[in-house]
């Protein structure tokens, strides 16, 4: 459970301030798919940067399984996103250098968890998103469709509760998109909660719940 | 994060620009070549002046001396005429005080003292033999623990007062076929003195009337010894000594500096005495020994303090070589910082990325300091095996040219300063990388992920 209370988030200072998030508050049971759709500076980014503890709101509450993360160190907020939280983005940001096998493993080496069983979870995750076979093949030389279905195993390797994919399809074709879309709304099945950000109606919709910012209010909210 | 995993991920991170590691890492490699081998050398002058001063002195000795300017060979402190003394002997226009008999008895008698041997200066006038030419000489007396390399005969077991230990450069001269041939054959040996004209002598003289009797009277008298050759040998690498001196026993040298001295102001008055300690090589049993001649009024030094001379001017220079090898490893600390930044920058994404996953600053941090460790690895290394190469080669050159013995080489790489060289250019690289690692760790992941 995902509880969002009257947070809200200004920028700038004195004359220049920018009000990026108005007092919003809502609730996103577990294991459902959410959609935060908006215009570009509607204030949908923002509110995901603060919902996976990236950012940190001028005032408001963040419950997530009955903790306020606003309220812990910035120790145990980096503790909060490497157990709980898996990250897409639109620019894959997978790192180029390394082998997929490096790419996937990052998450848990950053949870300290031994090689042992970091090497049957990556092996299961690249399995989940069909790049085994490119297990050792380096990043930088893959498809962009390939490279954002290594940025899922490195997200779901961890299995995290909540997986946030901002634009996940942005940077790729409708049919490669298609296939992520399907890849992702496929995680549902395993209990975790998927918070898309994206202005891509479309995708939106398939979601089961719709949350849409405008000018950093919530201008309507479908399913809840 | 685990440290071997950040280590990894360094390391790789680095492998993936090995153009701009490799360039960063050389001017590290420059510091550790010249500082590797400033090291070398510094190891193989130390050996030499071991090796030297073994050859040359008994560490087991300790010289005495009534005045600090034999012990020391610096008679520079006379630098306004001082009063004449007339039991003092002059020296580069400084008074030179000496040792006599009493001082000599009670050196002897001192606690630890095994034996004495007094410095005799005792130039023969020549060297020749029956029917040859005569020759220059230098005469010194033989030591235990001289080693000089024999040619024939034998030299270990000591010399017998009618025996001496020849120079194979005089085989030839003397007319010897080869060295075993001149074992056991005869040399002169000749000594001058002055003397003082006996009043008979020079009455007989003036009474007989002549010129030519009163020409005979000479004021000096030379004195032939007669040795048998022991052993030939040849002069070290490591002698101190330019001249290869001739050998001979303490006692025969006891009464040539007799002949040689009777009747002048030098008659028993030595400049320095060596005294053998008992337990001689026994640091403390040599201090012992010298604090209890301090006591008594004398100026002591041993061979240590002669190694430490050489040591102190070799260090000088080995320190001024150093300064250029630490300048070019501060001017790469400069390269490491730069690179690191840029390096920073480059990655700001794979930065914000890490940082979104729940990575730890104190860790994003690591990783950058571990990249610039590997950099003074790779750079040390590189510039290590580089040196140990070239010193390599150019140890057989540089041993024929200064004349060294077979299997003394002026570099010698010893592991030890090595590694701790190695560890610290590692250190200094992680130092360096300091700065631009902060900045990393510092980074806002939102800002680093934002989409422009």
């Amino acid at each position: 459970m995902i509880e969002v209370v009257n947070i809200s988030k200004t920028y700038g200072k004195k004359k220049n301030v920018f009000l990026a998030l108005k007092n919003i508050s809502f609730k996103i049971p577990d294991g459902k798919s959410v959609a935060i759709v908006g215009k570009s500076g509607s204030g949908k980014s923002t509110l995901m940067h603060a919902i996976s503890g990236l950012d940190r709101p001028d005032c408001g509450q963040i419950i997530i399984d009955g903790k306020d993360i606003l309220e812990l160190k910035q120790k145990e907020v980096d503790k909060f996103r490497a157990e709980k939280i898996g990250f897409i983005f639109q620019d894959f940001f997978i790192q180029a250098g390394e082998t997929c096998y490096n790419n996937v493993s990052l998450p848990l080496e950053i949870r300290k968890i031994g090689y042992k069983e970091r090497k049957s979870r990556i092996i299961k995750a690249l399995d989940t998103v069909e790049l085994s076979d490119k297990i050792k093949q380096k990043a930088g030389n893959m498809s962009g469709g390939q490279k954002q279905r290594l940025a899922i195993a490195r997200a779901i390797v961890n299995e995290p509760s909540i997986i946030f994919a901002d634009e996940p399809t942005g940077n790729l074709d409708s049919v490669t998109g298609g296939k992520i879309e399907e890849l992702l709304f496929g995680l549902k099945d395993n209990g975790c909660t998927l918070i898309i950000v994206t202005h891509d109606q479309e995708l939106a919709g398939k979601c089961d719940i719709q949350i849409v910012i405008k000018d950093g209010e919530i201008y309507s909210r479908k399913g809840l | 994060m685990r440290t071997l995993d950040i280590i990894k991920r360094a390391g790789r991170s680095l492998s993936e620009s090995k153009t701009r590691t490799i360039l960063t890492s050389m001017a590290i490699a420059v510091g550790a070549f010249t500082l590797t081998l400033t090291i070398a050398a510094g190891a193989g002058a130390n050996n030499y002046v071991e090796k030297l001063i073994n050859s040359n002195f008994d560490p087991a000795e300790v010289y005495v001396a009534r005045d600090d300017k034999v012990i020391s060979s610096d008679y520079s402190s006379a630098t306004k005429p001082q009063e004449y003394s007339a039991n003092s002997t002059t020296m580069y226009g400084a008074n030179v005080y000496r040792l006599d008999e009493s001082d000599l008895t009670k050196i002897k008698n001192t606690d630890g003292v095994e034996s004495i041997t007094p410095y005799y200066s005792i130039t023969p006038l020549y060297v020749t033999r029956d029917g040859y030419k005569k020759y220059t000489g230098y005469v010194r007396i033989y030591k235990s623990s001289q080693k000089p390399t024999v040619s024939a005969g034998t030299i270990s077991n000591g010399l017998n007062d009618d025996e001496v230990s020849l120079p194979d450069d005089y085989i030839k001269l003397l007319g010897f076929k080869n060295p075993s041939d001149a074992i056991g054959k005869t040399i002169n040996i000749a000594f001058e003195r002055t003397v003082s004209l006996s009043s008979s002598d020079i009455q007989k003289a003036l009474a007989s009337g002549t010129t030519t009797a009163l020409e005979s009277l000479k004021p000096y008298e030379i004195k032939t010894y007669s040795l048998k050759i022991k052993d030939v040998s040849k002069q070290e690498s490591t002698s101190l000594m330019s001249v290869i001196p001739m050998y001979v026993s303490q006692n025969f040298a006891e009464s040539v500096n007799d002949y040689i001295t009777k009747g002048t102001n030098d008659y028993q008055k030595y400049y320095m005495v060596y005294a053998k300690v008992k337990n001689g090589n026994n640091v403390t049993a040599r201090n012992e020994v010298m604090s209890r001649l301090k006591k008594e009024g004398f100026k002591v030094a041993t061979a240590e303090d002669t190694e430490k001379t050489i040591m102190q001017f070799i260090n000088v220079l080995q320190g001024i070589v150093g300064v250029f090898g630490v300048l070019a490893i501060i001017a790469s600390v400069f390269g490491i910082i730069n690179t690191q930044y840029i390096s920073v920058l480059e990655r700001t994404k794979e930065i914000g990325l890490m940082k979104a996953l729940g990575m730890r600053g104190r860790d994003v941090s690591k990783l950058f300091q571990y990249e610039a460790a590997w950099i003074g690895l790779l750079g040390g290394g590189l510039g290590v095996a580089l040196a140990m190469i070239v010193g390599t080669l150019l140890n057989p050159p540089i041993a024929s040219m200064l004349g060294l013995d077979k299997g003394v080489y002026m570099l010698i790489f010893e592991p030890m300063p090595i590694v701790i060289l190695l560890v610290s250019l590692v250190v200094v690289a992680i130092l360096a990388g300091y700065l631009p690692s902060k900045k990393a760790a510092k980074l806002d992941p939102i800002k680093a992920l934002r989409t422009e």
